[in-house]
């Protein structure tokens, strides 16, 4: 009742999609040079505002080296990862993109990442007129992978309304000790009204928190880049109690039953105007400013037995090793770190330039928002810490993390969780 | 009655469940600067505010909206084409390994996709069709195992005299395909199509992949945009969710009937 399909019709089928498949046009996608010399490079970044403001740069840049233009690509935060590794597993990437200090291990010992040293001397810059730890985050067995961009770091961000409610106003200095002494807290003694309002919000944020206190408590919870974790050294651990001690000791913080990640309910306490102190990023500042009803002061991080030591967070540009335009590439980068380009980015409030000295734009264009900076800009003049990074970072950091949402409820002891953390971040 | 009662009560109460995610969607899309937090996230935002649909739009949404619409129709339109003719393939003619090669192409519906996301971009790569048209829709136009089942099962269900009939009126295999199987298969085609437009309307992952440049960008990438490494434009993200919502909602409506009809046809035997 029914025919065979002929091996000739099958054929004349199969070829017919064959042909298909061919129709695309052959672009290859990542960098395509056009006729009479012209190279267009791909810059691939994730931050849509700062989309706009490399606009400007890259039209600098195109004036001074007509032949090359740039084609920027914005990928969405999560995916740009996933996106990269599908890429790099194609032997293909970018020609020039951005990296954190997070993911930065995870690509540096699988040679996709371009040395720039030579990159960087040929263009007259050196690595010294940027901040050193930006610098070393991207330093891999003596090669420099990547050029410093631009570097988040910590500050206390507070709230004027509660504070002029409170009657207090924000010392030029504070200070904190596990015991439990120090200005900082008297302050956020001052500034907490029952349980509705919090003087500050002790919670899980490694980058905003608890690296900070360790480092101020003159502990550290890595010895070097690459090296050992020691999350369960005495003075890691009295500053992790002193983060609990903050919520179910003296009650000055909210707990991790509200706060713990992945809610993102901390940050938005603070724009609600439940917490009064909230040390964060200064990347967050254009996000804040929008939700907050109130007039946003900043202030440095409280500083501890051993002084004040704040965490930083750079971002990189890096080039890819095997792009098709190394040449223009390297110029590209070299643009990038001059003082032209990480100015412009600077002036227009998007980053503190890494390079030093860059940011009395950042400082101005703030000024006119009616937020004194500085505080951001002298802590990272001072000292500073990086954040912890090992082989297989990107999988290790979220487990860590996970295993600190426990320090904000009340168990189990410190040390179990120190020792769990070591565990984690040790085991190879 | 008070056995009406109960059941009522527990379907209205799914109904609630069901519906509140869309309610929040609704909400959240017209809170304006602020809004967000210093509201409840079941509190309307006062006055509304359309001011996320601007930073939306702003960014080239009408554009992505476009992109997804034409990619949406040309894959769907492959997929039920080519099903349709794999499908009757399977149910009616014999060919040696017919049903093996249908098990086992059925069988890749065990495989996820990001399994062989690597691969298909690697294959991609060589034919020369990253961040092109070609290699966003081939991958997935010719037919999906899914579909293909679907239709075959219904295919068979339909009686093999009808064909006889038209065979012996002098009706070819194509003939009796057009003017009589799919006729009678219009519930399952809707379904078939239906899912299809959902699927390639949601895909995100694959178009993420594969394409690049701002012009080839679909709805799922360009709301993805907005969570950023800081935090997440959440009136943004679900401005767009309730108008890349809208299309999905009004095809349900059109077509509840035929889908409803189709499903409880196909466990008929």
């Amino acid at each position: 009742m029914s025919q065979k399909l002929s091996r000739r019709t099958f054929l004349i089928g199969a070829g017919s999609a064959l042909a298909l498949a061919g129709c695309g046009s052959s672009n290859d996608g990542a960098s395509s040079g056009g006729g009479g010399g012209k190279v267009e490079l791909v810059y691939r970044l994730w931050d849509e505002q700062q989309e706009v403001g490399y606009k400007a740069v890259f039209a600098a840049f195109t004036a001074e080296n007509p032949n090359i233009t740039v084609r920027m690509e914005v990928l969405p935060w999560d995916q740009y990862w996933t996106k990269l590794t599908t890429e790099l597993a194609g032997g293909k990437a970018p020609d020039v993109f951005w990296l954190t200090v997070e993911n930065f291990p995870d690509l540096a010992g699988k040679g996709v990442l371009a040395p720039l040293d030579d990159v960087i001397s040929k263009a007259g810059l050196t690595l010294d007129s940027y901040h050193p730890n930006v610098v070393q985050s991207y330093k891999f067995e003596d090669k420099q992978l990547g050029m410093p961009k631009d570097l988040g770091i910590v500050g206390l961000l507070y709230n004027k309304d509660l504070f002029a409610k409170a009657g207090v106003t924000m010392p030029a200095e504070l200070t904190w000790a596990p015991d439990g002494s120090g200005s900082f807290m008297d302050l956020a003694r001052k500034l907490t009204v029952g349980d509705k309002q919090w003087g500050f919000c002790s919670w899980n944020h490694s980058q905003t928190q608890w690296l900070n206190w360790i480092a101020s408590n003159g502990g550290h919870a890595m010895d070097k880049p690459y090296g050992t974790f020691d999350f369960a050294g005495q003075k890691s651990i009295e500053a992790m109690q002193w983060a609990r001690d903050l919520i179910f000791k003296w009650h000055l913080s909210p707990d991790g039953t509200r706060t713990n990640p992945p809610t993102g309910q901390a940050t938005e306490m603070f724009y609600r105007g439940e917490v009064a102190m909230f040390p964060a990023n200064n990347a967050l500042l254009p996000f804040a400013l929008p939700e907050v009803k109130f007039p946003i002061g900043v202030a440095a991080m409280p500083s501890g037995p051993s002084g004040r030591t704040v965490v930083i967070n750079g971002l990189a540009e890096v080039m890819f090793a095997k792009t098709k335009h190394p040449d223009e590439a390297g110029k590209l980068v070299a643009f990038l770190g001059s003082e032209k380009a990480q100015k412009l980015m600077g002036d227009a409030g998007y980053v503190i330039p890494a390079l030093n000295d860059a940011g009395a734009g950042y400082t101005a264009y703030w000024k006119k928002k009616g937020i004194d900076v500085q505080p951001f800009l002298d802590s990272a003049a001072g000292s500073t810490v990086n954040m912890p990074i090992a082989e297989g970072w990107t999988a290790k950091v979220a487990e860590i993390n996970k295993a600190m949402n426990d320090l904000y409820l009340d168990k189990p002891e410190v040390a179990a969780i120190a020792a769990t953390m070591d565990k984690i971040g040790n085991d190879k | 009655m008070r056995l009406r009662i109960l059941p009522y009560g527990v379907l209205v109460a799914g109904c609630v469940f069901a519906i509140f995610p869309y309610f929040l969607t609704v909400l959240t899309a017209f809170k304006g600067p602020g809004q967000l937090s210093q509201t409840l996230p079941w509190e309307p935002g006062l006055p509304p505010s359309v001011a996320a649909f601007d930073r939306l739009f702003a960014s080239g949404f009408g554009g992505y909206l476009v992109n997804t619409v034409l990619v949406t129709a040309g894959i769907t339109a492959g997929q039920v084409v080519f099903a349709v003719l794999a499908a009757y393939s399977f149910a009616r003619l014999s060919f040696p390994g017919r049903d093996a090669l249908f098990w086992v192409y059925l069988s890749t519906l065990m495989v996820p996709p990001v399994v062989t996301m690597i691969p298909l971009y690697l294959m991609m790569q060589k034919l020369g069709l990253v961040d092109t048209w070609a290699g966003l829709m081939l991958p997935t136009m010719l037919g999906t195992p899914y579909a293909i089942f679907l239709l075959r099962q219904f295919f068979r269900s339909i009686p093999a005299d009808l064909e006889d009939a038209a065979r012996i009126d002098g009706a070819g295999r194509v003939r009796t395909l057009v003017s009589i199987v799919l006729p009678l298969s219009k519930p399952i085609l809707v379904t078939v199509t239906t899912l299809a437009v959902v699927a390639n309307w949601n895909s995100f992952l694959w178009p993420l992949i594969i394409t690049s440049s701002e012009d080839k960008r679909l709805l799922s990438v360009g709301i993805a945009l907005f969570k950023s490494e800081i935090g997440v434009d959440y009136n943004a993200v679900m401005a767009g969710s309730l108008i890349a919502l809208v299309p999905l909602l009004v095809l349900f409506v059109v077509f509840q009937r035929f889908i409803v009809r189709s499903v409880a046809v196909t466990g008929l035997k």
